[in-house]
């Protein structure tokens, strides 16, 4: 298992305008996220968690600093390359789930396939994986409406991982799941981070979910205090 | 699935919402199509008119007659290369609701005056040597099931014939085509000569004539030897060429144009209104979709040609049936109204232009929302309801 750098962010700096008043999120963050890591974000209402999961996903920019990809730096990319990278590399999972509720399950992983030049067997072969990790094969065809919020999670995930991108970013994944179905989502988020080597950043209030990854930082004024956990 | 099917899941996720705007669209179109079918069909006349063809009329105005005479004057006339002349006979076959456009003409000059009525030589020959013999448009003998040698009674609104009744007999002896798919063909012509030995009244006197000049550049020169020659007589006369005659005609009923294009222009704007405003707001009511779809990689030409394509499958969704139910319609009508309305048909250039006016209504009701999608924020819309 490699365990690269897969992004390194250098003297960050986001701040936040409303009205005449300056909000500076970040101020001169240093940081280098590894290849395979599971992280979570943890931190008070607008300590800037998912503001900075936006910015490492391409969807947000920072004020000044720089975040690097692997070696190449994205916090300078135009929008039209930003959308070309979240497409390749980034998978996101979010706390509403974001399901196109006119879609069934299997067309909701579909959809960032529809951006790729696969042929359709490869199509319905990585979707049934994508599917079959998140065990919600027989309810391909459902729609959103007729899953649980568990099932419409584990959806997401399966959209998120089907274009196997090289991180995946979740932003309060089990935020709207009761105990148990938040521990079953965690547990597939485990599952692909220790099996697939996929490297997860996942922001949450939660401290039980944040024991499912390896590393957990507390974001408090602008600063990471970083907690490894064993 | 493919991206055409996105859009189409998109449309469909409100299904009532789709099928009001789609009927909206699609009656809208029909209004368009049979209008400005109707609206040709009127024109059709003007622009059938030949160029080098006068028509000359009493002064007073065309349904006043003129002397037999003049025909035989006004083919003296240098520069004319023929003339001929009809009467109107006022019609009908068995009911009075069973209309037909008949005229009493010279029949040999007529046929050589309007080449655009094709007949068979051997129908035409047997046509000119039958004075009670009859020459019928392909439509009215298709309408009315006649055949070369039927013997058909056709009566007269106006006039009565020295039996004492008003319905004369005559053998179907000639069927004509018309030169183009425009041309009349619900015309009934007579013998002249047999229906004003036989009518009780107005013998000897014509409806109006029709010259046929050597060079249309002569055309106003002629016109006004004509009208000059009868100057100061009881019956003077007023020369035009045909299509201003034709044009004249149709304006006696109003500017048919201008009721039609009202008419149409109201109906777009109104649809403009309602499936933009309809658009604005289901684009709107999708802002987290899009912004979810721009996460995962979609990029802004995606989403604009998205958005786009959904506005074009509306338009053309309720504007393709309207053109083909308003061609059924224009047919249906040319049955009954045929006689009345001759050339009513759609033309290509109405369905040509209803194909135009979709895109037009398309992009119009699209691009406002397309626009919107495309400087959709992520992260304002991601959070939108949270």
């Amino acid at each position: 298992m490699t365990t690269e750098n897969l992004i390194t962010i250098k003297n960050l700096k986001k701040t936040h305008i409303k009205g005449k008043q300056a909000l500076n999120i970040f101020h001169d963050l240093n940081m280098h996220i590894q290849t395979g890591n599971f992280i979570a974000i943890m931190g008070p209402s607008g300590s800037g968690k998912t503001t900075m999961l936006n910015m490492l996903g391409g969807i947000d920019k920072p004020t000044s600093g720089e975040i690097y990809f692997k070696e190449d730096r994205i916090d300078n990319l135009s929008e039209n390359e930003l959308t070309q990278f979240r497409a390749m590399h980034v998978g996101f999972i979010f706390q509403f789930y974001n399901l196109m509720p006119m879609l069934t399950a299997y067309n909701n992983v579909e959809l960032p396939l529809l951006l790729t030049d696969l042929s359709k067997e490869d199509k319905i072969k990585k979707i049934k994986t994508a599917l079959e990790i998140v065990n919600l094969s027989d309810r391909e065809s459902h729609y959103p409406r007729e899953l649980s919020g568990g099932q419409m999670q584990r959806v997401a995930i399966a959209r998120a991982i089907v274009s196997n991108p090289d991180i995946l970013l979740c932003d309060e994944p089990t935020g709207d799941l009761d105990r148990e179905t938040a521990n079953e989502i965690l547990g597939v988020l485990k599952l692909l981070n220790e099996e697939l080597n996929k490297t997860i950043i996942m922001v949450t209030h939660d401290p039980e979910a944040a024991r499912y990854s390896k590393l957990t930082l507390h974001l408090d004024k602008g600063e990471f205090n970083q907690k490894e956990l064993s | 699935m493919t991206i055409f099917y996105l859009v189409k899941k998109n449309l469909l996720s409100h299904k009532i919402r789709s099928f009001l705007l789609v009927l909206c669209i699609f009656v809208a179109f029909i209004v368009y199509g049979v209008l400005k079918s109707f609206e040709q069909a009127m024109h059709s006349g003007i622009e059938l008119s030949g160029t080098n063809r006068l028509v000359t009329v009493n002064r007073i105005n065309f349904t006043q007659p003129l002397p037999y005479a003049y025909y035989n004057r006004v083919a003296n006339i240098e520069g004319i290369k023929n003339v001929t002349f009809a009467k109107w006979f006022g019609g009908y076959y068995q009911e009075p609701k069973n209309f037909l456009t008949t005229f009493a003409v010279e029949p040999s000059s007529w046929l050589n005056v309007f080449k655009e009525f094709i007949v068979k030589p051997e129908e035409k020959r047997a046509f000119l040597k039958d004075k009670k013999g009859v020459l019928v448009g392909r439509n009215i003998a298709n309408k009315h099931h006649w055949s070369i040698g039927d013997n058909v009674p056709i009566s007269s609104n106006i006039y009565s014939n020295k039996k004492g009744g008003h319905t004369w007999d005559f053998t179907v002896r000639a069927i004509y085509d018309g030169e183009k798919e425009q041309t009349d063909t619900n015309q009934v012509i007579i013998h002249y000569e047999y229906f004003n030995l036989s009518k009780t009244f107005g013998k000897d006197f014509i409806g109006w004539l029709v010259v046929l000049t050597k060079d249309a550049n002569l055309n106003e020169v002629i016109a006004k030897r004509i009208d000059s020659l009868f100057n100061n007589s009881a019956y003077e006369t007023r020369t035009a060429t045909e299509s201003a005659f034709n044009k004249a005609f149709i304006e006696q009923i109003g500017n048919i144009s201008l009721i039609i294009q009202s008419v149409v222009s109201v109906a777009f704007l109104t649809i403009l209104m309602v499936v933009g405003n309809t658009m604005y707001l289901a684009v709107g009511e999708r802002t987290k979709e899009l912004a979810v779809l721009k996460t995962i990689g979609f990029n802004n030409r995606l989403i604009f040609n998205m958005i786009m394509s959904e506005s074009l499958l509306l338009t053309v969704a309720g504007g393709i049936p309207a053109i083909i139910c308003a061609y059924g319609i224009i047919n249906a009508l040319n049955l009954v109204v045929g006689g009345f309305l001759p050339g009513l048909l759609m033309p290509m250039n109405v369905v040509f232009t209803s194909i135009l006016w979709m895109i037009l209504l398309s992009v119009l009701t699209g691009i406002f929302p397309a626009y919107n999608a495309v400087k959709l924020n992520i992260i304002t819309a991601l959070h939108k309801n949270q």
